[in-house]
């Protein structure tokens, strides 16, 4: 039993070998071992611990399995439907823990997808690889940290966007990239490196979430004079947002961009620290998608009373506030349109989305623009030309009003 | 030598403040377009309703253009010249079934002769180069010329009386009823609707019957579909707030009074509304209408087709679809319907028209539309 259980831990070690190199993948040991859990599971065999396998049940739906000896994990989790089992999700970790492999199967216990995230020397994710199921071929990679463009130094009306990061690599994005010193303008506080690009594995790491890309787009088109320089939050440890509020004020932007938020003040209290004490810099606040009243519900950075931040919340055209968007007649400034914007997303697909995450970048390129126009224009005279363009409603669910057509430069000279 | 030297500084004083007075009055001093496209900033009027901001042309001492679904079942409107002054207006009822209506400063009057031929004389055929709207803006709280942009569609107005032409012109809420403008400042249209990409203009020909159709003895008719109108308008806001499980009151109310209003735009905005409560019947119903009355309208169109997707009539799809790459080739969700579509239905030469599409507009998403089509084929 011993011999057969190495021959797979080595198996599985060497595994998918085209992930690599091109050599077709041998299935017969990880199906093995996916099948034995697949069918037990399909067909409503209870899992029981024995002396090689130390099975926790999490709840109905997910199993952590791990062998006793050599410390193999496998996550499975059960997808279903009027509680028949439609879909299986096994995550394999390797020995320093960090997730492989991804299998999804079908009820029947048939592949679907499969997945597997290649890590560097120092254990760092550097590659995701789709495998094509009847082919056995890689068909799909994403880079996690590719090569940085070069570009000329551009420091004039530079934005900071703080955000997932941004796909760097698209050369339709590259004329509004900040360049200092011919390198890129910003910093990657996630993975503390050089390579800020857009990837948020926290939900699942094999099928990160984008976001930064399509702000960043929504920027560069609205303030086609702006550069902007990108910075990946640091989700793993939010105190360094004094470290990155610092990098920014040491290069004289005068204007951030978060179309973030959570929660919990605590993750945010480093950021209200140093926000406080860089007053001059704006930092325009998305107010989030819950559809409730932050007033009542505060989400942060959104509901910091701090003079600095301007936080916006999205409308339709019609100035009606967005399915899900938040208000507060305390808490929220502006509203602006971005039920509807068309966006480049992280892969170069132009497509259409919205939300707060949408009306936040709208103000600030609307704000970069005025400060183009007037160079030496003061954070007071700023605000005095929003609420002037922004017209009052009698629904209290903003401070100052919405601003029908942020793209007009009305009352900026 | 100080005198001559104070006069002429006076004289500049008081000729940079007479500038300046004249700058600050008149927008069309600012105005960088052609005269008379500038002189329009105060051809156009804001009109307030108890329910709306919109605006209105001026196309005769006497008479002013808005739409139809802005005046409601109204028998008077506040409205704003582009100097300050405001008066009221009064709706002229007719029983010609476009979104526009004239209304008259004072009561009881009627166009006259010289404005009906003048109004007549104006061709059917399409303008060419670009389009702008001239409206009130709600933001600047004043006139605005708004961005020019190109034609998509103009209608054959002898098929549907209520088709309209499609533009990407920019104009926003408040500008229904504002001024259509060709590159030479020819009063082309008027604006009806938009969703902020595509905008919709009724052309100045439908005037013509308007004309033919004004009669005091139409007034209760007028008032009537007006009252569909408002009943309408306010059922549909009432729906916007609500994600799921309507009140089924309410969904009789917008199928009851959006029908009988005849109104393409809120046939349109019902047909949406279905469409996003779940009611895919009932949507594609009101669609299906609202395409009758406009054959060529990308948006009516547009949402057709999503409510065919929804509903998985692929076979009713395809035509409308193949219609809108004709239309909006370059548009994102048009061609990824169009993948779909071509996938769902193994159309080969279908497949090849939207990938060479997709190559041209949109070349990042070809790897993801290939594969679809690939896998669609297999299947």
């Amino acid at each position: 039993m011993k011999i057969v259980l190495i021959i797979i831990i080595l198996n599985l070690l060497f595994i998918f070998p085209s992930f690599s190199n091109s050599i077709e993948i041998k299935y017969s040991k990880i199906n093995e071992l996916h099948n034995n859990f697949c069918n037990k599971l399909t067909n409503n065999i209870l899992l029981k611990e024995n002396h090689i396998w130390f099975i926790k049940n999490i709840n109905k739906n997910k199993y952590i399995i791990e062998n006793k000896q050599n410390k193999l994990k496998i996550n499975i989790i059960l997808l279903k439907r009027s509680k028949k089992i439609q879909k299986l999700i096994f995550t394999f970790f390797n020995k320093q823990e960090k997730p492989a492999f991804e299998i999804r199967s079908n009820k029947n216990c048939e592949f679907k997808t499969i997945r597997k995230i290649i890590y560097n020397q120092k254990n760092i994710a550097i590659e995701i690889q789709s495998q094509n199921i009847e082919t056995n071929k890689i068909d799909y990679k994403e880079t996690l940290n590719p090569k940085l463009p070069k570009g000329i130094s551009n420091n004039k009306n530079i934005i900071a966007l703080i955000d997932t990061g941004v796909n760097y690599t698209l050369p339709q994005l590259h004329k509004n990239i900040a360049f200092q010193n011919k390198k890129l303008l910003g910093y990657d506080f996630w993975d503390n490196d050089n390579f800020p690009f857009d990837q948020d594995p926290r939900n699942n790491p094999f099928y990160p979430r984008h976001h930064g890309t399509t702000v960043f787009s929504v920027l560069s088109r609205e303030a086609p004079k702006s550069t902007i320089a990108i910075y990946r939050f640091p989700a793993l440890n939010m105190c360094k947002f004094k470290e990155l509020i610092e990098h920014i004020a040491k290069n004289s932007i005068r204007i951030v961009n978060l179309s973030m938020g959570s929660s919990n003040i605590n993750d945010w209290l480093c950021f209200q620290e140093a926000a406080l004490k860089n007053n001059k810099i704006i930092f325009v606040v998305s107010a989030g998608n819950n559809g409730f009243d932050i007033d009542k519900n505060p989400i942060y950075p959104a509901s910091l009373k701090l003079d600095n931040i301007i936080t916006v919340t999205s409308s339709d055209l019609n100035g009606r506030v967005g399915r899900g968007s938040n208000i507060g007649n305390i808490s929220i400034d502006f509203m602006l349109p971005a039920e509807r914007v068309e966006v480049i997303d992280h892969r170069g697909v132009k497509a259409f989305t919205g939300g707060t995450s949408y009306a936040a970048p709208r103000l600030t390129a609307m704000i970069s623009r005025l400060i183009t126009a007037n160079p030496g224009i003061s954070n007071e005279d700023i605000l005095k030309i929003l609420k002037k363009r922004s017209i009052k409603s009698n629904k209290k669910v903003t401070k100052y009003g919405w601003i029908p057509d942020p793209l007009d430069n009305y009352l900026f000279n | 030598m100080l005198f001559k030297k104070f006069n002429k500084e006076l004289y500049l004083l008081i000729f940079i403040s007479f500038i300046s007075y004249f700058l600050l009055l008149s927008n069309a001093s600012a105005c960088v377009e052609i005269k008379k496209i500038c002189d329009m900033l105060d051809k156009v009027v804001g009109i307030k309703t108890p329910m709306m901001i919109a605006s209105g042309t001026i196309i005769d001492n006497n008479f002013i253009v808005t739409n139809r679904h802005v005046v409601e079942d109204y028998s008077e409107v506040v409205i704003r010249f582009n100097n300050g002054e405001i008066k009221k207006a009064f709706p002229i009822p007719h029983n010609y079934p476009v979104d526009l209506v004239l209304l008259s400063i004072k009561k009881d009057i009627k166009p006259d002769d010289k404005l009906i031929l003048s109004i007549s004389q104006k061709g059917n055929i399409p303008p060419k180069g670009m389009i702008r709207v001239v409206g009130f803006d709600q933001g600047r709280k004043s006139n605005r010329i708004y961005k020019k942009d190109k034609i998509i569609v103009y209608p054959i107005f002898s098929e549907s009386i209520q088709s309209r032409i499609h533009t990407k012109a920019q104009s926003f809420p408040g500008n229904s009823g504002g001024a259509v403008l060709d590159d030479v400042g020819n009063l082309i249209g008027f604006l009806a609707s938009g969703d902020g990409n595509i905008n919709e203009v009724i052309p100045i020909q439908a005037l013509n019957g308007i004309f033919k159709n004004i009669s005091l003895k139409n007034d209760d008719d007028f008032y009537n579909i007006g009252k569909f109108i408002r009943l309408c308008a306010d059922n549909l806001e009432t729906a916007f707030h609500i994600q799921r499980n309507p009140d089924l009151i309410l969904i009789d109310n917008i199928y009851d009074y959006c029908w009988k209003s005849n109104n393409k735009q809120l046939i349109d905005q019902a047909g949406q509304t279905f469409g996003r409560l779940g009611d895919i019947e009932k949507s594609i119903k009101f669609l299906e209408r609202s395409v009758k009355l406009d054959p060529m309208s990308p948006n009516s169109l547009l949402s057709l087709a999503i409510s065919y997707h929804l509903d998985r009539k692929i076979k009713e799809e395809k035509p409308i679809i193949l219609k809108l790459l004709k239309i909006l080739p370059e548009d994102p969700q048009v061609l990824r319907l169009a993948v779909q579509v071509a996938g769902l239905s193994k159309d080969k030469k279908m497949s090849e028209k939207v990938l060479s599409l997709i190559s041209l507009y949109n070349k990042d998403a070809l790897p993801m539309a290939k594969k679809f089509i690939e896998n669609a084929f297999k299947n």
